[in-house]
């Protein structure tokens, strides 16, 4: 891993660089929410700092959309000619994306990209540098630190192409991956190397960012993992925390790690198209099948398989690592208030 | 890239702020607005998959007119004209009082206002109504009753969260209508009593502490009768700081709610000021229609009275709203089948739309400019995420259009020129004309209406159960999700909400003593009538309860008869039966 | 609303989602609700290189309506006349039903992990079907009869609802008459025609002289048979490992990505559509 040192004065610069032969999405602020945006103009740059600010919806839309056309197809005398959206970009840039997210991403690699290769995800992951932020303080909810998911990423677990510590008046420029060479290598003059007080003081300020990030609202994930994985959990303790889900979705469609979707079916004409949404098993139409019959009927069962899905160790040997990343936007989009900490607390306290 | 328009959902009263997401040619998805007072960051599953109704290909995209059994495609003149005709011709031979408008809790504020004067100043008629009539009319206008006149805002939702006692009536509005939900979870976590009372409900969840399992209509019996109440419960609904949350789509007699919120409140209002009240609604703009005029004027009918075997009304002109789904008797059904001229203005090609002599496509509350009002009286503006579509039209440009054909002047007003009209004529709207003020998130919240005069109203009489005899319930369903449009054009939606089978539903045990299996045939009889259904098993029915939804309307008829009058709202509702059940 | 369609372009190959194109060879009524299609490629390289396994199955769909997974219900030794048995239940097989012969389809797969064959080689075989179950266990009975020399007993029992819902009747009729396979059915409820047993499928067990040792019995049918034979084959001595059976859910995608047929921790789509009962036993979900 390669360690250079950015200027923050000249980051526009760097960016600026880039539009050569990228798009590129920072944090923006509008109608009162972060979104990522294309950069055009200034970058916020108090969202693209140490501290840690999230946007509500993790990028994962970027790869994975929250609905896109799979395939159209148009009837001609008897004969059906299929076609598929065009490229959603050529090179994109993820500039201010955060540790968990990066993580996030990471495990859809591993559920996309594995055992039948997902076409659209691929299109898109294919052609996307992730520039990630460490984070050194956190926010109300993180809890990162518990699942593997940050505040820092290291470089030997998790494959980033960038990643920035923030350092006061500087980045120190963390580059991992070709892909990240090749943004550095854009124009090497706005770089310099560290001095070994730099590289001192990043380590230092990782080892600070754990402490706060543990003192904060953190579960500790691993008798629940234990719990769940084993199937010890008293069926009334789901039952109990099923009634406080609403079935809304919500905690599905913010998790950085949830791939559950749809498919619709439209036609109009000679015309039509089958189409991707994101799902949710919260649902109870997830499994219902034709004839009315629903295997997961009840609410608790549907709310102990997402469960069983994100933390049992079977399925962490499936995904390659555990179902969560800490970014704790569950607990922000949920009605009930039985995100991911809350329900782990439940879990432990048995 | 994404382009992020803010702003309300269209599904149901709560009127969560979110986003609509598009890439510039169609909705790709939907995400809530965290600095919402109502959403606060968090949707429903309608809210979340509202982006998949507005991708249907199911839009009615040119106008029809019908051409004996077939509904042809025809262009927006033609199909103008071919309405100005029927209309004239009704007009010429009948009079103004042939004809019957029919506004929408599926429109905003301003069509509704737009509406309530064409119908009025161009047509002539004051025959107006809306479909909520059967789903909500009697709620409000209880509460119109009480507060003589329209009043503002009840209650804020937020407000709920800090609320030391909670009435539920009916489990549906905790979990359906998440946002009031969220902030009973709330506020049972911080240690508030949540009362539920559900005829319907055997296993309460564990954040209701106390169940009393009365319909509305016998509820203010109870409170009054405070013995048969436990002592707890009487402390926790007699002390000041009650929030009451109900559907307003199931109340049924207006005289049922009136008498339920006095007998909450037994000593003078001053001393003990009304609870604050949420009157959900499965409609987006129940209050906003309701306000804005859409309601019979002098002299005029109601919907339910329009429909009358006897009635003179000729031609229904229909906007916004599937009719056919929401009438409760099958008599409607046949007069609005033998109406001379019917036409709808809609979204979708639904089967009111199918029984139209005249069809016009009209944009989806997605695509349109105005103002909704949600249960809490918040006034909130839509703002449409695409461009004007070339196919359908605005209800303003028809009215317009329309008019001039008749020869009459229908002013073409901007929406913020209809909410001046609407802040100088409509009390408690005053404060709309702000546009400033409209554009804040979370809109403009009415005035807290002045306290409450007593009043007494004809109350419904309230039937016995015998021994062994069932008591038949008879909920509302006409405003049920699963004849929403916009649900069924929603691939996920439509699982969540599968169709009801026409069936009884029994409490297994009741099952078991009778020796029914599901699926099995019984014969129900009441002392008006006989029907045979087959058998639904559901443990969440309490015992000697049967429950039929309203709108498999044949068999409540055959059971129940004739409706039973509403003196107040001028309308029917099937009240709760003696019957007998028999295995066939 | 699909937008510029001159904003599209042509589908590559390695794209999962994409189906082939398949025109309808030839439909066969089987029942009042049931019919067997076969099926044909459009493109000449799909149509040469299609292979399937025995169980399983092919997302089949009708464009702009639909698609469903289907398990492949003919013999896997002949591959260019592949069937599929379809009863209409819902909006998919409805829709398929009104299709008529040369009218397309989509067609994805095969997907499924498939029966084990080769280690079935030297056992005794029981086959139990129970109505619509049969079609997929017909794709691994045609080729044991192919290959019969290698398989030991073979036998089959078949239980539908009424004489009305037995499905491939000519076929069934070859398997009476045949000596190579010990064959009984047998219905719930007869009909003033009907001589033959009548009974659910587990009352033939005690007619049926079941061989139970060296022997792997093979069940497919509705859930709630497929337990009470279980049941049965277990209260007679088949081992868990030996019971083979298949789980259906609901499926979109068929290639283990949108998650709807996750059962525990395996996807039916991808680690099934087959399991072992000793498998089902270990998922953490009830399933039989």
């Amino acid at each position: 891993m390669e360690q250079v040192v950015l200027q923050k004065s000249n980051l526009n610069h760097w960016v600026e660089l880039m539009h050569g032969g990228f798009q590129v999405v920072a944090p923006s602020r509008v109608h009162g929410e972060i979104f990522f945006l294309p950069h055009a103009g200034q970058l916020e740059s108090d969202l693209l700092c140490g501290n840690a600010t999230l946007p509500y919806l993790p990028p994962k839309d970027i790869v994975f959309p929250q609905s896109e056309t799979l395939f159209s197809f148009t009837r001609d005398a008897g004969d059906i000619a299929f076609s598929i959206p065009e490229k959603a970009f050529e090179r994109l840039v993820i500039l201010g994306i955060r540790s968990c997210d990066t993580a996030g991403i990471h495990w859809l690699d591993n559920f996309y990209l594995n055992n039948f290769r997902d076409f659209y995800y691929h299109d898109r992951r294919d052609n996307l540098t992730l520039i990630s932020i460490a984070c050194n303080q956190p926010m109300n909810n993180c809890f990162c630190i518990c699942c593997e998911g940050g505040p820092f990423l290291n470089p030997e677990k998790a494959a980033f192409d960038i990643q920035l510590v923030d350092l006061d008046e500087h980045y120190l420029v963390e580059c991992n991956s070709e892909k990240g060479k090749e943004l550095v290598n854009l124009n090497r003059s706005l770089f310099s190397p560290p001095d070994p007080a730099m590289v001192e003081a990043r380590d230092q300020l990782e080892k600070k960012s754990h402490t706060l990030f543990l003192h904060e609202p953190t579960s500790y994930m691993s008798t629940a993992i234990r719990r769940i994985t084993s199937n010890s959990v008293p069926p009334e303790v789901w039952t109990e925390l099923g009634e406080r889900c609403f079935d809304d979705g919500g905690c599905t469609f913010v998790c950085p790690c949830c791939s559950c979707f749809g498919v619709g079916y439209s036609s109009k004409g000679e015309t039509g198209c089958h189409y991707r949404f994101w799902d949710s098993c919260d649902y109870s139409g997830f499994t219902r099948e034709v004839s009315g019959h629903n295997p997961r009927a009840e609410k608790g069962e549907r709310f102990k398989r997402r469960f069983f899905h994100k933390l049992s160790y079977q399925y962490v040997k499936r995904d390659g690592r555990i179902g969560c990343v800490g970014c704790g936007r569950c607990i922000t989009a949920c009605p009930g208030e039985v995100g991911m900490p809350a329900v782990v607390e439940r879990l432990r306290r048995g | 890239m994404v382009k992020n328009t803010p702003t309300i959902c269209s599904f149901c009263s709560n009127g969560c702020g979110m986003f609509v997401r598009s890439d510039g040619k169609e909705a790709i998805g939907c995400l809530p607005m965290t600095l919402h007072p109502v959403s606060e960051g968090r949707l429903c599953h309608r809210g979340w998959n509202r982006f998949q109704n507005l991708r249907s290909f199911n839009r009615l995209s040119l106008p029809l007119v019908r051409e004996g059994s077939n509904l042809k495609e025809v262009t927006w003149p033609e199909a103008l004209q071919k309405t100005t005709e029927k209309i004239s011709e009704l007009l010429s031979r009948y009079g103004p009082q042939s004809l019957g408008v029919i506004g929408s809790p599926w429109l905003t504020n301003e069509d509704n206002y737009r509406i309530a004067r064409f119908s009025r100043d161009i047509l002539g008629t004051n025959h107006l109504d809306g479909s909520y009539r059967f789903s909500g009319a009697a709620a409000l206008a209880a509460l119109n009753q009480l507060f003589s006149g329209s009043f503002g805002s009840l209650g804020s939702i937020p407000a709920i969260a800090q609320t030391p006692t909670i009435l539920v009536i009916g489990k549906e509005c905790c979990r359906d209508f998440s946002p009031v939900g969220s902030r009973l979870i709330k506020a049972f976590l911080h240690g508030s009593t949540v009362i539920l009372a559900d005829p319907l409900c055997t296993r309460k969840e564990h954040f209701f502490k106390y169940l009393l399992p009365h319909p509305i209509q016998s509820l203010a019996a109870a409170f009054r009768d405070k013995e048969s109440l436990p002592p707890e419960v009487s402390a926790h609904l007699f002390q000041p700081g009650l929030a009451l949350i109900f559907l307003a789509d199931q109340v049924d007699s207006a005289s049922s709610l009136v008498s339920l919120l006095q007998s909450l409140s037994p000593r003078p209002p001053t001393e003990n000021p009304l609870p604050l009240m949420i009157p959900l609604s499965r409609s987006p703009n129940l209050k906003g229609a309701w306000d804005m005029g859409i309601q019979p004027g002098e002299g005029g009918l109601t919907l339910q009275e329009m429909l009358d075997e006897e009635s003179h009304v000729k031609g229904l002109i229909l906007f916004g709203d599937d009719l056919l789904n929401h009438l409760p008797t099958s008599s409607m059904l046949e007069k609005f089948k033998n109406l001379e001229f019917v036409l709808v203005a809609d979204r979708f090609f639904t089967e009111t739309a199918r029984m139209a002599h005249c069809v016009l496509p009209i944009p989806l509350l997605a695509e349109t400019r105005g103002t909704m009002t949600n249960s809490e009286g918040r006034v909130q503006k839509l703002r449409p995420f695409l461009g004007p579509q070339k196919e359908n039209r605005p209800v303003a440009d028809i009215l317009y259009d329309l008019s001039r054909r008749l020869g009459k002047d229908f002013p073409v007003f901007s929406e913020p020129e209809v909410r001046r009209e609407i802040s100088k004529n409509i009390s408690p709207y005053t404060k709309v004309a702000s546009e400033s003020d409209l554009e804040e998130v979370g809109g403009i919240l009415l005035p807290a209406p002045t306290a409450p005069l007593p009043c007494e109203l004809p109350e419904a009489a309230e039937q016995a159960t015998e021994e062994n005899r069932y008591r038949l319930l008879v909920p509302n369903t006409l405003y049920a999700w699963n004849r929403n449009q916009m649900i069924h054009e929603s691939p996920v939606l439509r699982m969540e909400y599968p169709s009801d089978r026409p069936a009884v539903r029994m409490n297994p045990l009741d099952a078991k003593e009778l020796k029914i299996r599901m699926g099995e045939k019984v014969k129900v009889r009441s002392d008006r009538g006989e029907t045979q259904a087959p058998v639904e098993v559901d443990e969440n029915i309490p015992s000697k309860v049967l429950m039929l939804p309203s709108h498999f309307v044949e068999v409540v008829e055959s059971l129940a008869g004739k409706a039973v009058r509403d003196v107040t709202t001028r309308t029917l509702f099937f009240p709760s039966l003696s019957v007998t059940v028999e295995k066939l | 609303m699909i937008g510029d369609l001159s904003l599209y372009r042509e589908p590559e190959m390695d794209n999962i989602y994409v189906p082939n194109k398949a025109r309808i060879k030839g439909i066969q009524d089987e029942t009042y609700d049931t019919k067997t299609y076969e099926f044909e490629f459009v493109d000449t390289a799909v149509k040469e290189g299609f292979r399937f396994l025995p169980g399983q199955f092919l997302e089949i769909s009708v464009l702009g309506i639909g698609e469903a997974p289907f398990g492949l219900a003919s013999n896997p030794n002949h591959p260019d006349s592949f069937r599929v048995t379809i009863r209409a239940v819902g909006s998919v097989t409805r829709a398929l039903h009104e299709l008529k012969v040369g009218e397309l389809v989509g067609i994805r797969g095969p997907f499924g992990n498939g029966f084990p064959f080769d280690g079935m080689k030297g056992k005794n075989i029981l086959f139990v079907a129970g109505g619509i179950g049969l079609p997929p266990l017909r794709s691994l009975i045609e080729p044991m009869l192919d290959g019969r020399s290698e398989f030991k007993d073979i036998q089959i029992l078949y239980g539908a609802r009424s004489p009305a819902d037995l499905v491939y009747q000519d076929r069934l009729k070859e398997w009476e008459k045949t000596p190579e396979i010990r064959f009984m059915m047998s219905v719930d409820v007869g009909d003033p025609a009907w001589i033959g047993n009548v009974g659910v499928v587990t009352t033939l067990f005690p007619k049926a002289d079941i061989l139970t040792r060296n022997a792997v019995a093979f069940v497919c049918g509705p859930p709630i048979m497929i337990r009470f034979v279980i049941l049965e084959l277990l209260g007679r001595g088949f081992a868990p490992e030996n019971i083979i059976s298949t789980l259906e859910r609901n499926m979109k995608c068929g290639v283990g990505k949108c998650g709807h047929c996750a059962v525990g921790h395996k996807y039916i789509c991808l680690d099934g559509p087959v399991f072992s009962y000793k498998e089902m036993m270990k998922l953490s979900e009830k399933v039989v």
